[in-house]
């Protein structure tokens, strides 16, 4: 269970990416932050893990607060996986998946790419659930994208997570392949007890897989609602007004998104 | 017990063994009975008409649905430790067909409404493949054959173009000859698909359960065991199945290869210590000599200062013009010299060994030369220090050059530019970072190399170096030392400053 409490994130240039957001994510669900490119939905997933620190609130994961001083402890316990998966290319796909246990295996040798035999035969078990049993020994940039999405699933569970975060995961797929990873990620929030939040910014998606939809418009929320008793009808009167259209754009987001490039030369 | 006919009229004959074997050891009587399909199996568990049942996995999924099952045992085949088996997509050996993206529009064969192997494994991947045989328009045809030998029979008869068949049916037809290797090939293979437990209904008494269990886990020790598979030859739990599966995957965490290498690595470490008489302890005895030398360089002695400060900037200066003769040259010749874009090989190849030439020849042996024959001071200097390093730039920029991405290229391509074009708007912008690092790189070394120039008279403050040296001057030898390591020092920072700014 993850609890927003009056979250916001003012970026030092000026940019209020999140305002004001409070709700309760509960497990066992998939929640989906839908909001359309630019609505502060990526600065909210990151603040869950403290990848990007809120200006002002509060969030709790299953009743114990996040803060500095037990923010190692909170992200052993909260996977995530990105838009453009971020494997290490040219590692085997099991020692991707096994360095989702790095925050708990520390011995030295882990520096030399050894793993206990339990954690190996986990990895595998993992990577079986997703599909990729026949691929284990392959570099990971020799996987498809949505291979490559699986593994970044599995390195996730590795961390035997509560939580896991999913930003955006289906932006760099295609639709059939959607389908697939956005099934197996509903699939494993049962099978595994977790609290899954997911940004989308495809409304036929959020509508087809979450439990529940909380939809973002310039870092406020606009909409919360169960996607059992959503209709498209609704959800396209609510942001057409919002975002003049700009929600039923181009269905995949660009790759060169600034707040993409950002990201990556924030710390 | 009742079984799916996952081999038609075989069934009985398959399981009668290890029934035998676990009526010996319990004294129960179990009666067999193999289904008239798929579909038939699951009513008789739900229904509680058979109480043991063997279905394949599929059809253990979707009885598990109407019925409380529990799996007690799964098979494991001789020799292997395996309890997997596969799907296979097959074609005659003289079909074009030969990936599964060449299916659409052909005609497909399926064995049997709810066989795993036959059915519900080929639907699945056939959708993952934008196939589903339910839409129409994906195959001109789908035949349900009606067992796994007739799907391949309809296939040899010409009756569809490809069959989808368990990797146990086609190994078993294949090894008693009703068909050959020469007839058919395989164009797919699946996922591993696990073995089907045996099942029983939870609703049985729980000690009955367990002492069926037991019966069939241990019948290998006391019998012969059979089962659906190829030549079974024991049963264990679902979870020792599980775990062995996975480890059929584990290899060694470290590998032989790193091992032999890491051995290789170290003996020779070794063996080459002992050839060139490096002893460890003769390192250790002449530290007192060391001191001595030490002792005589203190305090260093600046009295010269203005002079030593003159060369230094010689040095310098002399760094600096080799490095942009060398920058110079290596443009044309890195070009050159770099095979996706070099204009033919008759150049190519020129360049090649002019670049080796001179990164092969030293520094040092081309100052001497040159000092003969161009006289003593800064210019051989310059040249030596050009000529060599330029061999080092052109090979590096070839080297980047060869492996810039070529998208952009491709793309500039496409617009209709001209060869020189290509070169400007997608190589160069690419190579830029590493080309002004590499040339700072080689600023920062020649300078350094510079000073070692100046002891075979290519001026410089190694020249003063080496007087120093001659005359017995430590004092000054150490003054000079700590010029060039504050020189050098500042460079690296300066340099290490401007090579970021540049990325
Ligand atoms: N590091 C940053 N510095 C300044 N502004 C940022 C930074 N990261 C994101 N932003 C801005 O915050 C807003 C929300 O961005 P983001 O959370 O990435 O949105 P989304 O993921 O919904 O596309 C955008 O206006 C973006 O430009
Ligand atoms: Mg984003």
């Amino acid at each position: 269970m993850v609890k927003f409490e009056n979250i916001s994130k003012t970026f030092p240039d000026g940019t209020v990416a999140v305002d004001e957001v409070s709700f309760t994510a509960p497990e066992k669900m998939l929640t989906v932050i839908l909001g359309p490119s630019g609505a502060g939905k990526t600065t909210l997933l990151r603040t869950v893990n403290q990848l990007v620190h809120p200006t002002s609130g509060k969030i709790d994961i299953d009743g114990v607060e996040v803060t500095t001083r037990n923010l190692k402890i909170i992200r052993t316990g909260v996977g995530m996986i990105f838009q453009q998966f971020n494997l290490v290319g040219n590692l085997s796909v099991l020692l991707n998946v096994l360095s989702g246990s790095l925050g708990t295996h520390q011995e030295w040798w882990s520096n030399l790419y050894l793993f206990p035999k339990t954690y190996r035969l986990r990895a595998l078990d993992l990577l079986d659930r997703v599909g990729l049993i026949d691929k284990v020994y392959k570099r990971a940039d020799e996987l498809s994208g949505g291979e490559q999405q699986r593994v970044g699933i599995a390195r996730a569970l590795m961390q035997e997570p509560k939580v896991l975060l999913a930003d955006e995961p289906v932006a760099s797929v295609d639709p059939m392949t959607s389908q697939g990873i956005l099934t197996l990620l509903k699939e494993l929030c049962r099978e595994k007890n977790l609290t899954v939040l997911c940004s989308l910014h495809q409304v036929d998606l959020a509508l087809q897989f979450s439990d529940r939809i909380i939809g973002i418009t310039d870092g406020k929320i606009i909409l919360d609602e169960k996607s059992s008793i959503l209709d498209m009808e609704k959800l396209k009167n609510i942001y057409n007004t919002k975002t003049q259209g700009l929600f039923f754009g181009p269905a995949t987001e660009s790759i060169g998104d600034p707040a993409v490039i950002n990201w990556d030369h924030m710390n | 017990m009742v079984a799916v006919p996952a081999i038609k009229g075989e069934m009985e004959q398959r399981f009668r063994q290890l029934l035998n074997t676990i009526e010996d050891a319990t004294g129960l009587e179990i009666s067999f009975h193999e289904a008239l399909s798929y579909d038939d199996a699951i009513e008789e568990l739900v229904t509680g008409k058979a109480q043991i049942g063997w279905l394949g996995q599929s059809a253990y999924i979707s009885a598990s649905k109407k019925v409380d099952l529990e799996p007690s045992a799964v098979a494991f085949t001789e020799g292997t430790d395996e309890s997997v088996y596969r799907s296979v997509f097959l074609a005659k050996v003289d079909s074009k067909l030969s990936a599964l993206t060449d299916l659409k529009g052909q005609r497909l064969i399926l064995t049997e409404h709810g066989s795993t192997s036959g059915d519900t494994m080929p639907r699945h991947i056939l959708s993952q493949f934008n196939l589903n045989p339910d839409i129409h328009g994906n195959f001109s045809d789908v035949i349900y054959a009606g067992s796994q030998e007739k799907a391949v029979q309809h296939l040899l008869a010409g009756k569809g173009d490809v069959a989808a068949v368990s990797q146990i049916n086609l190994g078993k037809m294949l090894h008693d000859r009703s068909i050959s290797k020469n007839d058919v090939k395989i164009i797919y293979r699946s996922d591993p698909i696990p073995g089907a437990p045996i099942v029983h209904l939870a609703s049985l008494p729980e000690d009955l359960k367990k002492q069926l269990q037991k019966a069939i886990l241990n019948a290998h020790r006391t019998g012969h065991v059979d089962g659906y598979g190829e030549h079974v030859d024991s049963y264990h739990t679902p979870a020792e199945a599980r775990l062995n599966f996975l480890n059929s995957y584990l290899k060694p965490a470290v590998s032989f290869t790193t091992i032999v290498l890491l051995a290789g690595l170290v003996f020779s470490t070794i063996g080459v210590s002992i050839h060139l008489n490096v002893n460890p302890a003769t390192i250790l005895s002449s530290f007192a000599y060391f001191a001595d030398i030490l002792g005589r360089m203190m305090p260093p002695d600046f009295s010269d200062f203005g002079a030593l400060i003159v060369s230094m900037f010689e040095t310098i200066e002399i760094g600096f013009l080799g490095t942009v003769l060398a920058t110079l040259l290596s443009i044309p010749i890195g070009l050159l010299s770099a095979k996706n874009i070099s204009p033919s090989k008759w150049i190519y190849y020129p360049a090649r060994v002019i670049t080796t030439f001179f990164r092969a020849v030293p520094e040092f042996i081309l100052a001497m030369i040159l000092v003969i024959s161009v006289g003593f001071g800064a210019l051989p200097g310059v040249l030596a220090l050009g000529l060599h390093t330029m061999g080092f730039l052109s090979k590096f920029y070839a080297e980047e050059i060869e492996h810039v991405r070529t998208g952009p290229i491709e793309a500039i391509e496409a617009v209709g530019a001209s060869n020189m074009q290509k070169i400007t708007f997608s190589i160069i912008p690419q190579i830029l970072p590493s080309f002004v690092g590499y040339s700072l790189y080689i600023l920062d070394r020649n300078i350094r190399m510079a000073t070692i120039l100046g002891i075979v008279g290519a001026g410089g403050i190694g020249y003063k170096l080496i007087s120093s040296f001659r005359m017995f001057q430590y004092r000054e030898v150490s003054a000079i030392i700590i010029i060039i390591f504050v020189t050098i020092f500042i460079l690296d920072v300066l340099s290490s400053k401007i090579r970021h700014n540049v990325k």
